[in-house]
């Protein structure tokens, strides 16, 4: 994690919580602003419960890393940002970070059920706990989700988990104007179907736009709504194509059902999607909009020459250039008020 | 602050009927008496005045007028809250809200409704309906309690495994703050659902009412699942019912919602209503599998030879929406029942892991023993959120002591268990002093430090979930409500 700071070049690598309350104590009495806490000595998964569908992890392990814990008992966090191999726990909470299948899935702040994290002075607190259902006290844990490391380092992390679905399906379907990816959208929004992906990717400026649709869940209720999106008219698309993920994520649990196709490339279990991994592999500075779904091909409309791809269901559309989009209004006095109360020597990131 | 609880002065009764006229203030002792308390009756003490405002202008008003004279805030929805956390600890100004209970807006194709605070939550469902949607977070006060308890409570119910609870539901809200400021948190009606920066509305989302007044309310709604498959098993024991939970949730099924009912509800369950259920049978589990109809019918079929092999006698599967909600009626019809076996109980609220449930019942069994008072039980199974009814008669002042101590104790074990001391009812007043047992020191002041970031003067909802705070002075037991 670097945080950019014009005043000092001191970064914390911490081999452990005790040592990093005692490095933000001394930093926080000693007014010095911090520009980065490493915490990749706090990587280990500390408990998994498969039977209560829970995990606890330091969080500097990388999401990649606990999927891949996770995976051994056919259960997932589904969450999908990309770069997972890189990402921490922390910058994940940090940063809200998210990906495709946030439609069907949610973010992380529907996940997170636990965490404990080291204030600027030094005192290690904790919200939640290990059980799905808890309303002890307030839920402090959000203002670590989103907030960009500014309130406090998060140590330690308990995710509720799912199950993984017993198949994972993609269609896609390439458009040749907005208003046609509108139509479809609208289609697919209106029908019985409950897809958990629905992108609008444009990747070349000069290229097509391709609707991509997944489905997932038991074998019968993806072939129901392959079937049933077929009788939309989605009969031209083709199987989207899938990366498998670094290990094969076949559990021994996965059989090919009988009416699986068998040269389809996704009878495997879950895998990133290429698409978003490609898109943001670029250098070039990628810009969020978000809309009301309602109101997305009128968005697109203004930058569809430019790379994006878009989360239909969501109203949610990551542009390569263009300008800008409106920043939504904030609540300054409370933002700064947390600020100044629980880092008021201003020794971690600012308020994003 | 003034902690004088007699009746407000007359000259401030009609300051505040210059703010929402005459019909919204109530002031004399017999009115207000409605008000002494919630759902958790242990505990009476009458505000000083209660202000019915019908906008949310108003509310900032009455905060306004409440700075002005130094007088506490207690918000108030429906009053059903179950730990005490709208009773007038020390008196002030009740602002009740049922009057602000119109649904503004509903978005069908963004899935969207704009509520009031008093809206009543069943009422959301309803409304939205006719569009195949529905408001997901069903406490089962829901045709009583509203939408503005809900998120002060981050209220859950039967369906919380799949579906989450009131956090997972709420995009963005209005709140009033204790010196009269309006804010909006989250996502707005016409706004898009990423909001950036540290989530405000996901921290006011089970405060208790204490950061302020919540106005009104962005709910999200959820596509009704196309069909529902429900099951009912009769098994030997709550072992063999919690087994067969966990082998659902090891084969990757999640249930829309899993109920259990232990052999004591069972018992007066039916002799109330003659389901047909077995007087010696240990447990029964209620599974409601939901989501497309193509693939219900072999979930459901996994689930009841999950049933049987864990020995359940008899597996009974809904097939029509009248013998579903047959199903449904033995178990909300369960707290109705109780009145069989006694005069008064005490519902408990606590939390273990899921895989902790035979211990924590076995733990209740011996509990039970210990206190001589006998514990049904009623639980959400699949999220490990139980329900134990410690029955008494108030008649007997240490059956109401040995009750409370029961109860106490099977909190005691639930944090011990690595749960919680309350899943879905909060802390209130009256688990004040388990907030010290499930969190530390330095955890307890962030807390009240963050308080203090929405509400400097702590005007709002005083005297609740923090150890060291004012109790009511007298303690005049009586006969809990349902739930």
């Amino acid at each position: 994690m670097n945080v950019k700071s014009e005043t000092s070049n001191h970064a914390l690598s911490p081999k452990g919580i005790k040592e990093l309350q005692a490095e933000l104590r001394h930093a926080h009495e000693a007014k010095k602003r911090l520009c980065g806490v490493d915490l990749r000595a706090l990587s280990q998964v500390l408990e998994y419960a498969p039977e209560d569908m829970t995990v606890t992890v330091e969080a500097g392990l990388t999401l990649a890393a606990l999927k891949k814990a996770l995976q051994t008992h056919a259960q997932w966090l589904p969450l999908d940002p990309h770069g997972c191999e890189t990402l921490t726990i922390a910058d994940l909470l940090a940063y809200n970070r998210s990906g495709p299948r946030r439609l069907g899935y949610g973010t992380v702040r529907d996940y997170v059920i636990g965490l404990k994290a080291v204030l600027p002075d030094g005192r290690l607190i904790a919200s939640g706990g290990k059980v799905v259902k808890n309303v002890a006290g307030y839920d402090l844990a959000k203002l670590f989700i989103g907030g960009g490391h500014s309130l406090g380092i998060v140590v330690e992390v308990t995710f509720k988990v799912r199950p993984m679905p017993e198949r994972e399906q993609f269609l896609e379907l390439q458009v040749d104007s907005l208003t046609e990816a509108g139509r479809w959208i609208e289609t697919l929004s209106m029908s019985s179907l409950v897809p958990i992906v629905l992108d609008l990717h444009h990747l070349e400026p000069t290229g097509p736009m391709t609707l991509v649709i997944g489905f997932a869940g038991t074998a019968t209720d993806v072939d129901w709504q392959v079937g049933e999106a077929a009788r939309l008219g989605m009969a031209t698309c083709r199987e989207a194509r899938v990366r498998r993920a670094p290990e094969s994520s076949v559990s021994p649990d996965y059989e090919a059902t009988p009416g699986a196709r068998s040269n389809s490339p996704l009878r495997v279990g879950i895998g990133d999607l290429g698409y978003w991994d490609d898109f943001w592999s670029q250098t070039e500075r990628v810009h969020r909009w978000s809309v009301l779904p309602s109101r997305l091909t009128d968005c697109l409309a203004g930058i569809a020459a430019l790379p994006f791809i878009a989360h239909a269901g969501n109203g949610i559309v990551y542009v390569r250039g263009g300008g800008q989009p409106p920043r939504s209004p904030t609540t300054t006095a409370l933002l700064h008020r947390l600020k100044e109360t629980f880092d008021p020597h201003h020794i971690l990131a600012d308020l994003p | 602050m003034s902690e004088d609880a007699s009746q407000l002065p007359g000259a401030l009764a009609a300051e505040l009927r210059s703010i929402v006229g005459n019909d919204g203030v109530v002031t004399r002792a017999e009115e207000l008496l409605v008000y002494e308390c919630d759902a958790y009756t242990l505990e009476k003490r009458l505000p000083q005045a209660v202000v019915l405002p019908r906008s949310t202008q108003q509310v900032a008003d009455i905060v306004k007028f409440c700075t002005k004279h130094d007088l506490p805030i207690i918000p108030r929805g429906a009053g059903t809250s179950l730990s005490g956390a709208v009773l007038a600890v020390s008196g002030g100004v009740m602002i009740a809200l049922p009057r602000m209970n119109r649904i503004r807006s509903i978005d069908v194709r963004n899935r969207r409704a704009l509520v009031e605070a008093g809206c009543v939550n069943a009422w959301i469902t309803q409304a939205v309906k006719p569009h195949s949607l529905y408001y997901a977070p069903d406490p089962s006060s829901q045709p009583a309690c509203t939408i503005g308890g809900n998120v002060a409570m981050n209220s859950g119910g039967p369906h919380t495994l799949k579906y989450g609870v009131t956090t997972n539901h709420v995009l963005g809200l209005e709140l009033v703050l204790s010196q009269g400021e309006i804010v909006w948190l989250g996502v707005t009606p016409e706004g898009g659902e990423a909001v950036d920066g540290i989530d405000l509305r996901g921290v006011v989302i089970g405060c208790e009412g204490m950061f302020g007044i919540v106005t009104t309310v962005l709910v999200r709604l959820e596509r009704t699942p196309q069909a529902y498959k429900t099951l009912l098993g009769v098994f030997e024991s709550v072992d063999d019912a919690s087994q067969t939970v966990s082998d659902i949730i090891a084969a990757g099924i999640v249930p829309g919602a899993l109920e259990m009912m232990d052999q004591l509800i069972t018992q007066a369950v039916e002799a109330a209503y003659h389901f047909g259920f077995p007087l010696d049978a240990g447990a029964v589990l209620i599974v409601e599998l939901d989501g497309l109809a193509a693939g219900l019918d072999e979930q459901a079929e996994r689930v009841a030879a999950l049933c049987r092999k864990n020995s359940a006698r008899e597996v009974r599967i809904a097939r029509s929406d009248q013998e579903r909600a047959d199903l449904w009626k033995s178990r909300k019809r369960a707290f109705g029942a109780i009145g069989r076996l006694s005069p008064n109980y005490l519902t408990q609220d606590g939390v273990v892991p899921r895989s902790k449930l035979p211990e924590i019942m076995r733990f209740i069994r011996a509990t039970s023993e210990r206190y001589g008072l006998r514990i049904p039980n009623v639980f959400h199974a699949g999220d490990g959120n139980i329900h134990p009814l410690v029955l008494y008669d108030e008649r007997d002042p240490d059956q109401i002591r040995r009750a409370i101590a029961a109860g106490n104790d099977i909190l005691e074990k639930c944090v011990e268990l690595g749960g919680s001391v309350t899943g879905e009812h909060g802390i209130g007043i009256e688990k004040i002093d388990f907030m010290g047992r499930q969190f530390n020191a330095d955890t307890l002041e962030a807390m009240q430090q963050l308080r203090r970031v929405f509400d400097p003067m702590m005007r709002c909802n005083p005297h609740k979930m923090f150890p060291g705070s004012k109790r009511c002075g007298d303690f005049a037991p009586r006969k809990q409500i349902a739930s």
